[in-house]
């Protein structure tokens, strides 16, 4: 199906446009004004969640080999992002955005739009804080072409980010992607179980508790809280990697974005990384998230968690 | 830092001018205006050297949100478990804290921070301990009702709707959400349930304690009292610069504030191993921003019914006011052995409004003297304040 899904949707698509939407079904082609082109396109970018070069699948409630800087087997409790600022490049280098299908997943107002993409089901240990519903496909409508290459940022915009968590359409409703602390959302929320739990500094000594967090989103924000809050430190993540929608699919790897982290302790603060610019377990998994820190912008160097590998 | 001494100084005029005139009405200060419209609809029934309360235009106070919001504040059904209320860690008895170090949440969990107290919170430009990004009563709700680090009350994705559900189905708020909210099929909705605690919340006002009282002619401090407020609006003790609004604190805001700083500020409580560090997980303002001089810098509390809201600062690490006193008169405070070793009398970050300054005993129990001045039973007593559930 995954396969059969976007090739049939683009025949529909062609078949449509073929129409030019005229009301009679023998238009000729005449196609007199080389306007714009309209997103007719359907496109269907495909995501999935896997550990290593391998491309091994990772999913809810089976054990994950080898995480780590100290490798240790952990269980996903979580993998959730928002996806914001999605472009397909044609083959003639220009990016272009994808105009997002409306469905509980996806969110459009005006020039802004979000996808939360969800991988986790809510089994094992995920069922903590996860849902059983997932969605791993972000749909929407490009013009027609021949396309080579994703853009796309890990986030929400300011402004919907900083929505009502409680009010907010969907996907802008789950409370577990909110970011109350911050006024936002979190942009992505990837946790891990790891054997023998994370032993964390607690008072005079230490403690273990169950769950190394990665809670990517904006921070030092300020503002009003009527919606408009801004944030100093974006921490918005971006993707750019030659990809084909036809045959690609978009793997996010959770071995390579903690492959510098020891996720059996945390150093301090928070259990994990909870962006915090002080957290001294943030500096390695944003490093791979293609971020500075402290500066909250992206670094020389690209992410490497997300990349483009066959469906 | 210029604001806040300004306010400290208005103050002070403010305490002068009333103390020689009898509380004759005008007190002559810059937050006296008594006439705005934006608080349309609702009493405050506030003495003139309190200001106007700024109230967001999409929430105005209605007497029948605040009630609702009084029931929904101590009610258990509003956690995950059914265990835990607002209420359960801001009890009226004790001005709205818990007597704990540290709060501990719906299922268990320790917070790394003691709660603070709500009296005249409406007045509060940024709200908890150290986070100048929660501005609103009604965002800064979302954390206690939603947060997982940690947990307090423990309403998430999965019980959320369970949740809501449970206050549906209670007979009691049926017609109270109807009142508050006239017009809607369906009110009860979290965005309702937030707009009526914090409407609830900007009730508490606490602004006759025998200090207010004085302050209008209607009481008289006791010499050592007086001797108190004197030390502790004076260049001696100084503590007004960070408690000197008429809410006695630094960080101010109501209806016609103009210009509004939000300091916070590192007095000396830790410097492990002389770094300046603070320990995990109350490093303060650092922890939003990075920058090594917001290390330790917290929001200077309200002092207001401070007899009642022990133990004290933003870790509960100090158990009484005669405690803080000593802290304070040292300039902070020295930890000889443990984790968190080092003289924070020398911590780098510190406020430089916080030195040694010499304080007798005398002085101590003089100022002691004074901030129990500053309880005021009606609040702490008033029906309106209090918890509706058996």
């Amino acid at each position: 199906m995954k396969h059969l899904t976007p090739l049939s949707a683009l025949t529909l698509a062609m078949t449509l446009a073929a129409c030019g939407g005229g009301g009679s079904d023998s238009q000729p082609e005449t196609t007199p004004a080389p306007a714009p082109a309209a997103a007719t396109q359907d496109v269907a970018l495909q995501f999935a969640a896997v550990a290593g070069l391998g491309n091994t699948p990772v999913a809810c409630g089976t054990p994950i080999a080898a995480l780590g800087s100290t490798p240790t087997t952990a269980q996903l409790t979580d993998l959730r992002f928002y996806l914001t600022d999605v472009k397909l490049v044609n083959d003639a280098g220009a990016a272009v955005p994808v105009t997002l299908d409306a469905n509980e997943w996806q969110y459009t107002t005006g020039t802004q739009s979000v996808t939360l993409i969800d991988l986790e089901n809510a089994q094992g240990a995920c069922g903590s804080e996860g849902t059983p519903a997932t969605n791993a496909v972000l749909k929407g409508k490009v013009p027609p072409g021949n396309y080579v290459g994703l853009k796309a940022t890990v986030g929400v915009p300011e402004k919907l980010s900083h929505s009502d968590v409680m009010a907010a359409p969907a996907p802008l409703d789950i409370m577990a992607m909110g970011w109350s602390w911050q006024t936002g959302r979190k942009f992505a929320k990837i946790e891990l179980n790891p054997v023998g739990g994370v032993t964390s500094p607690s008072g005079t000594g230490t403690t273990v508790v169950s769950t190394y967090n990665l809670h990517l989103a904006s921070t030092d924000c300020s503002g009003n809280n009527d919606g408009n809050d801004t944030c100093a430190k974006k921490n918005l993540a971006q993707l750019s990697f030659n990809f084909n929608p036809s045959t690609q699919r978009v793997v996010v790897d959770v071995a390579e974005l903690f492959t510098t982290t020891d996720i059996r302790t945390n150093q301090g603060g928070a259990v994990g990384c909870m962006s915090a610019t002080s957290d001294l377990d943030c500096p390695t998994v944003f490093a791979k998230m293609g971020l500075d820190l402290v500066t909250g912008v992206p670094t020389a160097s690209a992410q490497t968690v997300f990349r483009a590998a066959a469906k | 830092m210029k604001t806040t001494f300004v306010a400290g100084l208005a103050a002070v005029s403010l305490g002068i001018a009333l103390s020689a005139c009898g509380g004759g009405g005008s007190a002559g200060g810059v937050d006296v205006v008594d006439t705005t419209t934006s608080s349309a609809g609702w009493a405050w029934n506030l003495p003139s050297h309190f200001p106007i309360p700024k109230v967001p235009a999409d929430n105005p106070l209605t007497p029948e949100k605040v009630e609702l919001g009084r029931f929904l504040f101590f009610d258990k059904r509003l956690s995950g478990n059914g265990t835990s209320s607002c209420g359960s860690c801001h009890q009226p008895g004790k001005a709205f804290t818990d007597g704990r170090t540290v709060a501990i949440g719906s299922t268990g969990e320790t917070h790394p921070r003691n709660s603070q107290n709500l009296a005249n919170v409406v007045y509060n430009p940024t709200l908890t301990w150290a986070n100048k990004s929660l501005g609103s009563l009604e965002q800064q709700m979302e954390v206690p009702l939603f947060g997982t680090n940690p947990i307090e009350m423990g309403i998430n994705d999965i019980n959320k709707a369970e949740v809501l559900q449970r206050i549906r189905d209670a007979s009691l708020y049926a017609d109270k959400f109807k009142a508050a909210f006239p017009g809607d099929p369906d009110p009860v909705t979290w965005t309702h349930i937030k707009q009526s605690i914090a409407s609830f919340q900007r009730t508490l006002i606490s602004a006759n304690s025998r200090y207010d009282q004085q302050l209008q002619g209607k009481a008289a401090l006791s010499e050592q009292e007086q001797r108190g407020l004197r030390l502790f609006f004076g260049e001696k003790a100084e503590c007004f610069h960070c408690h000197g609004s008429v809410n006695f604190n630094d960080q101010f805001v109501h209806a016609a504030t103009r210009v509004l700083e939000t300091p916070f500020s590192n007095t000396g409580l830790y410097n492990l191993g002389g770094t300046g560090a603070f320990p995990e997980p109350n490093r303060g303002l650092f922890e939003l921003t990075g920058i090594q001089t917001d290390m330790g810098r917290f929001r200077a509390p309200s002092l207001r019914n401070v007899e009642k809201t022990a133990p004290y600062m933003h870790d509960g690490s100090i158990a009484t006011l005669e405690a803080v006193l000593d802290f304070y008169a040292a300039g902070g405070r020295n930890i000889t052995s443990g984790p968190n070793a080092g003289d924070g009398r020398q911590n780098p970050f510190k406020s430089s409004l916080v030195g040694q300054i010499n304080l007798t005993e005398q002085d101590k129990a003089d100022l002691v003297a004074f901030l129990k001045t500053l309880t005021d039973e009606d609040f702490i007593t008033s029906p309106q304040h209090a918890n509706p559930f058996p």
